[in-house]
Order: C-alpha cells, then structure tokens, then sequence
C-alpha cells in the first residue's frame, strides 16, 4: 500500500471510531427528520382543547365563533357575573365577555377572562370571529352582499413553467428555492467542518511533536493528501449516512404517524359535528388529506432532476472541500497550537461567509451577474453554484465553473503544499501572512 | 574510487537560511558498524545536519552519500531517527501508533506486527498495547518511540539526545540496546550534549559549533590530543626540588595529612618522575590528568573561532 493510502486509512478509521463522530452521525438525521416529523406530531398531540365560554350581552355574535380543532366555543344562554368565579376553577378555560352596546366604528370593552394566558392563535380566532362580524353588520347597514364581497376577493397563483429545447416544463420555484439553500447551507457546514477537521489535525501532529518522526519516512506533501483524502472519505460516509438514515426515519415516521393523524382528523370532525361514529368516506378522505401534505413536497421535487443536482453538488463538495481543506492545512502547518490559528484563517474563511451571503442574493435572482461570477470564483462557486443548479444552469457556465473548480483545487493544493513542507518544521514564533508568503518561495 | 567507501559520508554541505548560514562546508565520514557522536552547543547546526540526513530538507550545496551513492527517497527506509522534538499521537492506542509508523516506514503489515510484538516483548511493554499515549509518563513514552525508530532495522540509527527524560534504570536499558543493535551491524549517530554518555558510547565524535566542524576524529586520539601531561600525585613527606623537565602547578594539603600535587610533565615520563621523587617521599598514587569531553567540549566551544 502506498504511503498515502497508510495515512488516509488511519485518519479514516481513527475518526470514523470516534465517539463524536457516531453521536453526530446519528444525531444529524434525527435532527433533519424532526424538521418533517414535529409538525405531524404537534398535530396529534395538541389535544389539549381549550374552552371559551361566550358571554354574549348584545346578542349579535350567535354562531359567529366557530370551534375548531384546538378550540371550542361555548356561548353560554345566560350571562353574568358568576361565571368569572367558576371560569377560575376550570381547566383551560376562559371566558369572553362581550359588552351589551358598542361602537361599531371604534369597537371596545371585549374582555376575556381566564386563569391562564390567551394562545395567539385563540386570540386571532376571537378577534377574527368579531371582526368578520362587525364587518358583516356594517355591510348590512351599506347594502352591500356578503357574495358581492367575496367575489371582489380573488386568489391568484402564478404558474411558473419553464422553456426548454423540448418543450415546457412545470417548475417550481418554491421547490428549486428551498433546495437550492438547503444544499448550499449543508455545503457550507461541511466544508466548515471538515476543513476545520483538517487543520486540528495537523495542529496535533504539529503540537504533539509528532510530525519530524513523520516526515523522516513521508513526504509531507503525501502527508497533506493522505490526511485531506482521508478527512473526505469521512465526510462522503457522513453524507451518505445522512442521507440513507434521515429518509429511513420520515418514510417510517410517516408510515406510522399518517393513518393515526387521519384518524384523529376525522375523530374531531365527527365531535365538532356531534356524530358519534365515524364515517368511512370520511375517514378516506381524511386519509388522502394526511398523504396530500407529504405529496405535494414530493411533487415539487418530482419537477427537479434530483439524481443530476445530488450528482453536482458531490462534485463541488469534493473540489470545494480539497480547495479549503488544503488552505486549512497549510494554516495549521504555520502554528504551533489552535489559539494560533484565528488570526491566520481569517482570509479564508471571508469568501465562505461572503458565498453564504450571496447564496442569498442568488436566490432572489439566479441569473444575475453576481449570480454567474460568484460561480466562477473557485472559492465562492461550491456555494453559490449549488443555489443555481435547481433553477438550471445553462451547460457552458456549469463546463466552465467546473473547469475552474479543478484548477482552483489543484492551485490552492499546490500553494498549501509548499506553505506546509516548510511550516510543519518552524517551531516558535507565530508567523505572519507575510512570511507565510514567503515560505512559497524557499527551495 | 575508493573500493571501500565509509558507510555514510557527509561532505562539505551547506544550509543558509535567509538570516544566517546553518551549515557551512561541514564533511566527515562515518564507518560502518560505528558509533558517531554528533556533538555541539544549542543552534550550532545539529538538528539541521540530522534533517538534512533524513532528507527533510535537502543542502545548498554539497552532498551525503550513503555507501559512497547519494542518498535517495528510497533510502529513508534504511533510517531510523528518534527527533530531539518527538511525540506520538495522544489519542491513539500505543500498539496501533507503532504498526502505522513501521507500516510508513516501509514495512508490510504483517511484518510490522511481528515487529511491534518482538520488540514489545523485549521491552516489556506488552501490557501498554491498547493503552492510549496519554496514559503513560513521559520515560514510558521515550521507550515506544525508541522502539518505533528501530523496529524496522535500519542500517542507521539517528538518535537525537536519546537519554532525556530516562531514569537511571531504563537510561542503562536503552544504552544495552544501543549496543546490541550496534553488535547487529548498525550504524549509530548520536547527538548529545551529555558528555559521559559519549566516552561510554562514542568511537568517533564530530564537534559542530556556529554552523563549522571544529573537531573531529577517533575519541581516544582526541583525549590524548587534548591531554596536557599533567599528573596528579598524592604523597607524604616534603618534595625535593623538581628539575628541569617537571613542573609543579600546584599542591594542597589533603584531610588526612597527606599532600596532592599537580605536576605537568615537559620531557621524559610518568617513570622520570617517580625516580625523581621516590626518594623523598611517600608516594600513595600517581594518575594521569585525563580530560574528560565535558572540558574538551566547553574549551573548544570557548576558544575563538580561527
């Protein structure tokens, strides 16, 4: 075997081993899947019904409050002080109040009582409930119909379709936004990550002393590459572990959880409705109405090549890493201890925060020219060219940037080869980026 | 061409930095087989000789041949070098920290691992195998990494100040088996600046100060070449007048009464003087002022540069 795969073996296997990297491991998906799972655990779970007894002294709001699934409305038939006294020993209930005249265009004196605090949501739903019908008395006093209202209301959905060589194609926008950051968020965590993996592990070798029993047997340029290879090997199993574990958790919590929450829909639509059992057409279309909230995401992936994004971004994630990790490397060979290394790594980790912040920028406008030479950069392009693959890149720039990608790595690994030789054996002094520069240049 | 060439030879290299010169012009010649003592004060040129060897960094000028062949990358294999500077990786288990470096060092795994159990055994540090580095003190630590220099029998073993942080015990241990892979047909450099453990070890020396050889050669030639003739005699009595060839330096007055006096001897010998004096007084002793190499090492070191 050669000397680098020895390397990239054990800074594989002594990672890969590592507690800290099992924990992350598993912990990565869970926290991905949360992301789908909590909404359809908050909808099973949030049973705890609240009550709102409606003390209505006008007489104007009767069946204006609608009880949904959190809440219910009780309108009580007779008002009065006393019910203030019981609302305080009941559980999750409160009392609404409202005043026997008002002024309808400057509507006051709607109290709620209640032990404990008014949720947004409720409060939205009473203020909703009395507006919709102050609204309505206000246009029975002008004459105008509820219908004509409605229809001056109306609800438009732009289309987004997108021409290609063969045809059109649906597109969604919404779908290539969300991915699109998303796959330029995890590239920025892991070239982060990963590069800073590299160079804690050269500040070891470095502080350890280790490093002159090495380089009696290694080069060090093979040193660089057998840990950077190593490190990447690591980050690919990540990834994939990712990927295989977080689909595994949402497919199964979605196969468990779903029917559950078809069942509880339709159970509290048959209480609200005062039905006691449970209907079967209804059960199925609660049912569809559960899968429908998985689907339509899928759907919208359905519109993206998924395969050739995934396919893009392991390529960028690749160079993008070697471009980083071998800078990273080089600011470790240059010190002799971690507290050293912030100052150093300021000028590297500036065009990976200036990526992120035009990741943004590119969202809003993918084809704009910033859009197309940060894409170019080497050093801003695994970024900002991931947030453009899902609105589709036209092949020329993808050649080109990829092209660039290459040279960039095999540049940046270059200039670190020759930063690291001559600083993994300066001991002492701090260097500054001046020296460093000048290492580039000793025989 | 010589038919017979030194086994390693380092002739007139040369390393500048940009602020000074490291090495200038340093040659001499190690025999196989040999212990070599590479001696001189802090910063004279060492470390950067010894990187030099190990091809860590290549010289300005000059070259070291190996066998009487410049050195190759593939020659590394057939060095050992345990650094002034060496540590091993904390977090990793000791036994798996010496089969990797055997493994870097050119050895299969299989070999590696007889290797490692061999000298393992011979150490009896067989019990630390699956312990991390961070476990074991300091001395334990120097013993894995003397066992990692060697285990892959290198013809030559570079051993940069070997003896820091031994008790007297393992001191004593590491010196036999020094000499047991010196008797196996390797070749040894030794940089130190503990003197004693050079006149116990070291047939040859090279002295490095301010980047020059200022010395070097056999290590009995250079003691005699460095011996004033000056004898210690210890005595009762009063001593006569010394003739012409003799000088007293000085003398004192010992505990016990009797007298030590030092003598140089200008012609003639040891016997001479005996004669001399055997008449007068009552001779107890007569030794030879030796020098040892820590007076060589500090008077050469001293002396200006010429």
């Amino acid at each position: 075997m050669s000397k680098v795969g020895i390397i990239l073996e054990r800074e594989f296997m002594t990672r890969v081993k590592n507690k800290q990297f099992i924990i992350f491991t598993l912990l990565g998906p869970l926290l991905i899947s949360l992301v789908f799972v909590i909404p359809l655990l908050l909808a099973m779970f949030d049973d705890d019904n609240q009550r709102i007894w409606v003390d209505d002294q006008s007489g104007l709001f009767s069946g204006q409050f609608e009880s949904t699934e959190g809440l219910t409305f009780v309108e009580l038939k007779e008002g009065g002080e006393q019910w203030r006294d019981s609302v305080k020993q009941a559980e999750n209930t409160g009392l609404l109040v409202i005043p026997q005249q008002f002024d309808l265009h400057n509507p006051k004196g709607f109290a709620y009582y209640s032990s404990s605090p008014l949720g947004l949501s409720a409060k939205s739903a009473i203020e909703g409930g009395i507006r919709s019908r102050i609204e309505a008395i206000k246009l029975e006093q002008s004459g105008l119909s509820r219908g004509f209202i409605d229809s001056l209301r109306s609800k438009v959905n732009v289309e987004t379709f997108k021409l290609t060589e063969t045809g059109i194609e649906n597109s969604s926008t919404d779908a290539s936004t969300g991915i699109g950051f998303a796959a330029a968020f995890i590239m920025y965590l892991f070239i982060f990550i990963y590069g800073t993996m590299v160079l804690r592990g050269v500040v070891e070798e470095k502080s350890n002393r280790i490093m002159e029993v090495m380089v009696s047997s290694v080069r060090p340029f093979e040193m660089m590459l057998g840990k950077i290879l190593g490190i990447a090997l690591v980050g690919l199993l990540q990834f994939a572990l990712w990927i295989v574990l977080s689909f595994g958790i949402i497919s199964v919590a979605q196969a468990v959880l779903a029917p559950e929450l078809a069942k509880e829909m339709v159970e509290a639509n048959a209480q609200t409705r005062g039905m006691g059992a449970l209907d079967p057409e209804m059960q199925a279309q609660a049912n569809e109405a559960a899968a429908d909230m998985g689907q339509s995401f899928f759907d919208a992936l359905g519109t993206i090549n998924l395969p050739f994004i995934v396919g893009m971004f392991l390529f960028y994630f690749l160079t993008g890493y070697l471009l980083y990790a071998s800078l990273f490397a080089a600011i470790g060979s240059a010190v002799d201890n971690e507290t050293d290394t912030q100052q150093l790594l300021f000028p590297v980790t500036v065009p990976i925060i200036i990526a992120i912040i035009v990741a943004q920028m590119v969202i809003q406008n993918p084809t704009s020219a910033v859009a197309f030479w940060f894409s170019m950069i080497p050093l801003t392009a695994p970024i900002v060219m991931v947030v453009r693959l899902p609105f589709g890149v036209p092949g020329w720039e993808l050649a080109l940037s990829m092209l660039l990608m290459v040279g960039g790595f095999l540049g940046t690994t270059w200039i670190a080869s020759r930063i690291y030789r001559v600083g993994v054996l300066m001991y002492g002094k701090k260097p500054t980026l001046k020296e460093i520069g000048k290492w580039m240049f000793y025989k | 061409m010589n038919p017979n060439p030194p086994f390693l030879s380092v002739q007139n290299v040369v390393k500048r930095y940009q602020q000074h010169t490291a090495l200038s012009g340093v040659s001499f010649d190690i025999p196989q087989g040999s212990i070599f003592g590479l001696l001189g004060p802090n910063g004279a040129g060492k470390t950067t000789l010894i990187r030099i060897i190990n091809q860590i960094i290549g010289p300005d000028e000059g070259q070291i041949l190996l066998n009487g062949k410049p050195l190759t990358p593939a020659d590394t294999r057939r060095i050992g070098y345990l650094p002034e500077e060496r540590g091993l990786y904390k977090k990793m288990k000791i036994g798996e920290q010496a089969l990797y470096l055997a493994r870097l060092r050119g050895l299969s795994a299989a070999d590696a691992r007889k290797e490692v159990k061999y000298w393992f055994e011979k150490f009896e540090i067989q019990s630390w195998w699956n312990k991390k580095v961070e476990e074991l003190s300091k001395g334990m630590q120097q013993k894995v990494q003397f066992v990692c220099t060697v285990l892959h029998k290198p013809e030559l073993i570079i051993l940069d100040e070997p003896f820091s942080g031994f008790d007297p015990i393992n001191a004593d241990l590491l010196k036999r088996e020094i000499l047991f892979l010196r008797e196996q047909g390797a070749t040894i450099i030794f940089s130190t600046h503990r003197m004693e453990s050079v006149e116990e070890l070291c047939e040859r020396i090279a002295l490095i100060n301010q980047s020059k050889v200022v010395l070097e050669g056999n290590t009995r030639e250079i003691k005699r070449q460095y011996s004033t003739n000056t004898f210690l005699l210890r005595y009762e009595g009063t001593l006569p007048a010394l003739s012409a060839g003799f000088e007293l330096l000085d003398s004192k007055q010992q505990v016990d009464g009797s007298q030590e006096a030092r003598i140089q001897i200008g012609s003639g010998g040891a016997n001479e003087l005996l004669q001399e004096v055997i008449g007068s007084v009552r001779i107890h002793a007569l030794e030879e002022q030796i020098p040892n190499f820590n007076e060589i090492f500090i008077r050469t070191v001293k002396a200006p540069m010429s």
